[in-house]
Parts: C-alpha cells; sequence; structure tokens
C-alpha cells in the first residue's frame, strides 16, 4: 500500500511541474531571472544523478582506473563532445563498459 | 495536411525513443527487483512517466528511503520542467482543457525539445505535432519498460548487462551539449565536487544541495557575465 501511495504521489509532482504553467487559473509567469535560473536545473541535476552511479557503483567509493563505470564515463564524454548521434555514444559507451568489466 | 505532420512527428520521435530503451528496460527489471510487483513497476512508467525520476526513485526504494525523501528528490530532478512548462505556456494556454491536460501529462525533455525545433522550422506551434510525439514517446516509454519486466521476471538481473550503466551514459550524452559557456561549466563542476563530497560523508538530500548549489554559481556567474556585457554596450553606445 505504501507502495501505491509513493507511485502516486510522485506521478502527482512530476504532473503538476509540467501543468502549473499550462493551468489557466495561474496567472503568474515566470519573468526572465526566473527562467535564466532554471535553464542551470537540467545540466545541475543530471551531473549529480551521475556522480554516484559512477563513482559509488555498489554504494561504495570505487575511485580507480579498474573501475569500468569511470572508464565507460571517459568514453561516453569523449564520445559526446564529437557530433556523433546520442544512439551511437551510447552503444558504444555501452560496450566500451562490459567490455571493460570482463577484461578487468 | 493533419496526417502529413502527425507522420512527421510520429518519425522525428522514434530515434528518440531508441535512445530510452535500455533505460525504459531497467526501469521495469529493476522496479522488480527493488521489490515492486509487475503491476507497481509498470504504473511508475505509466503514471510518473519521468525516466530520471523513476530510476532514481528505485534506487530510494531499494535503500529504504523516507516518503519524504522521495517526493523532494522527484520535485529536484523534475524541476526542469516548470522551465519547458513555461515556455510551453504560450502556444498552450488557449487550447481547450483536455488538450492543456495531455499536453501537459505528455511534456518531456524530447517532446518539449522536438516541438520547439519543429516550431522553429515551421514559424508556428502544432499541437497536432507535440501531441503525436509526446504520445509515441509515452508509448514506447511503456512498451519498454513492459519488456523490461518480462526480461527482469524471466532472466533475473539485467544490471549485469551493464544497462545500469546506460543511466549513467545517458545522462552524460544529455549533459555534455550544455557545456558551451563558462557559467555552464562552473555549475557543472560545482554540482559534481558537492555530490562527491556529500555522498562520500552520506549526507542526507545530496541531490537538492548538490543541484541547488550548481545553479547557484551558474546563475551567479551568468548574471555577472550579461551585466559586464550590458556595460560593455552601453560604453560602446557613448
Amino acid at each position: 500500500m505504501m507502495i501505491w501511495c509513493t507511485i502516486i504521489a510522485m506521478a502527482l509532482v512530476t504532473f503538476s511541474v509540467r501543468y502549473i504553467f499550462l493551468a489557466r487559473s495561474i496567472p503568474i509567469r515566470i519573468n526572465d531571472t526566473t527562467k535564466r535560473f532554471l535553464k542551470f536545473s537540467a545540466p545541475a541535476v543530471l551531473t549529480a544523478l551521475t556522480i554516484p552511479i559512477v563513482f559509488f557503483p555498489e554504494g561504495e567509493l570505487h575511485a580507480s582506473p579498474t573501475n569500468p563505470f569511470i572508464l565507460g564515463a571517459i568514453v561516453a564524454i569523449g564520445l559526446s563532445l564529437t557530433r556523433l548521434a546520442t544512439i551511437w555514444v551510447l552503444i558504444i559507451s555501452m560496450a566500451s563498459f562490459v567490455a571493460c568489466k570482463w577484461l578487468l | 495536411m493533419t496526417k502529413h505532420i502527425q507522420r512527421q512527428a510520429f518519425l522525428d520521435t522514434l530515434p528518440l525513443c531508441l535512445a530510452v530503451t535500455p533505460w525504459g528496460m531497467l526501469c521495469g527489471s529493476l522496479g522488480l527487483q527493488m521489490g515492486l510487483d509487475i503491476w507497481q513497476a509498470q504504473a511508475m512508467s505509466l503514471l510518473v512517466f519521468a525516466g530520471a525520476v523513476q530510476l532514481s526513485a528505485l534506487g530510494l526504494f531499494g535503500a529504504g528511503a523516507s516518503f519524504s525523501a522521495m517526493l523532494t528528490s522527484s520535485f529536484v530532478i523534475s524541476a526542469r520542467h516548470l522551465l519547458y512548462s513555461a515556455d510551453m505556456r504560450q502556444h498552450i494556454l488557449q487550447l481547450p482543457t483536455k488538450w492543456r491536460l495531455s499536453l501537459g501529462f505528455l511534456l518531456t525533455d524530447e517532446m518539449y525539445a522536438l516541438s520547439v525545433a519543429h516550431t522553429q522550422k515551421t514559424g508556428t506551434f502544432d499541437r497536432h505535432y507535440a501531441l503525436v510525439s509526446g504520445f509515441t514517446f509515452y508509448a514506447l516509454w511503456n512498451l519498454a519498460t513492459c519488456i523490461g519486466i518480462i526480461l527482469g521476471s524471466q532472466a533475473g538481473d539485467l544490471t549485469t548487462l551493464g544497462l545500469e550503466f546506460a543511466i549513467a551514459a545517458t545522462f552524460i550524452a544529455l549533459v555534455v551539449p550544455y557545456i558551451k559557456t563558462h557559467p555552464v561549466v562552473a555549475c557543472v563542476f560545482t554540482s559534481a565536487t558537492m555530490m562527491f563530497i556529500l555522498t562520500y560523508y552520506d549526507i542526507n538530500q545530496a541531490l537538492l544541495i548538490s543541484t541547488a548549489t550548481g545553479m547557484v554559481v551558474g546563475f551567479i556567474l551568468d548574471t555577472h557575465n550579461e551585466k559586464r556585457q550590458r556595460n560593455r554596450t552601453s560604453e560602446a553606445l557613448l
């Protein structure tokens, strides 16, 4: 029951942030300063989400050159800097991750 | 004409769907591993419909986090949608309620990006384009989740196949193109450093604190840049 409540509450959160400015009853518009602030939301949160996956696999710090997550992440960063399509960045970096995991 | 636009929206959305398929599968299989039943695992994609929120929530379910911690992290992760919502307001506010509710529900990073690109290309916002691209994404996201649930219940641990790494790789592929200006560099660097330290010391609300600090640093530098630029322009005018 607790799980269902959590799922529904989370759904309300994700729907609200999407719908809030599309509702007619909300008269506020956000000004340019707020927009400028919110523009930093995506890079900040996505970076923060990546760090634990890459450096703390299984909850423990594993900062060594034999950590396949770090090696895979380096490949992913390198490929993202090229004009390669996202899908290839994913496929190649995942392949290098699996290869590192096997070899190391 | 509408049919043509719908087809175009569908075709434009497909490559993006492919990119998130491993992610959707992971949501399904990881859901089972974290103790959800198959209906709950699918309901996450049907109702919450937000990859990053779902995956981090599954991690928190596994760690036995509190209800409020889960909601705070959901809000922090999906806060960027406020920006999309505010930006789409100009096009959507005059539409009937059912359109506003549907487009609101289907508003994702991908739908927003496609719709903005289409609006720029054609000069007008097309509600059918936005709806079809949003819905295509929704349908395939749920299909991927369903496949993940089936594979997860049959084959067990999918994370060994490197799907867990797919989350990190997707985040990286999304972040890197943002890093074009100094303020964003500073924002990303601050957020990463903070998250590293806070995770190491196992501090509560690490995600909220790191994200907020990164945003503030980026914003301050951006404000500083803008002021300098304005001063330069006014000097040039004098």
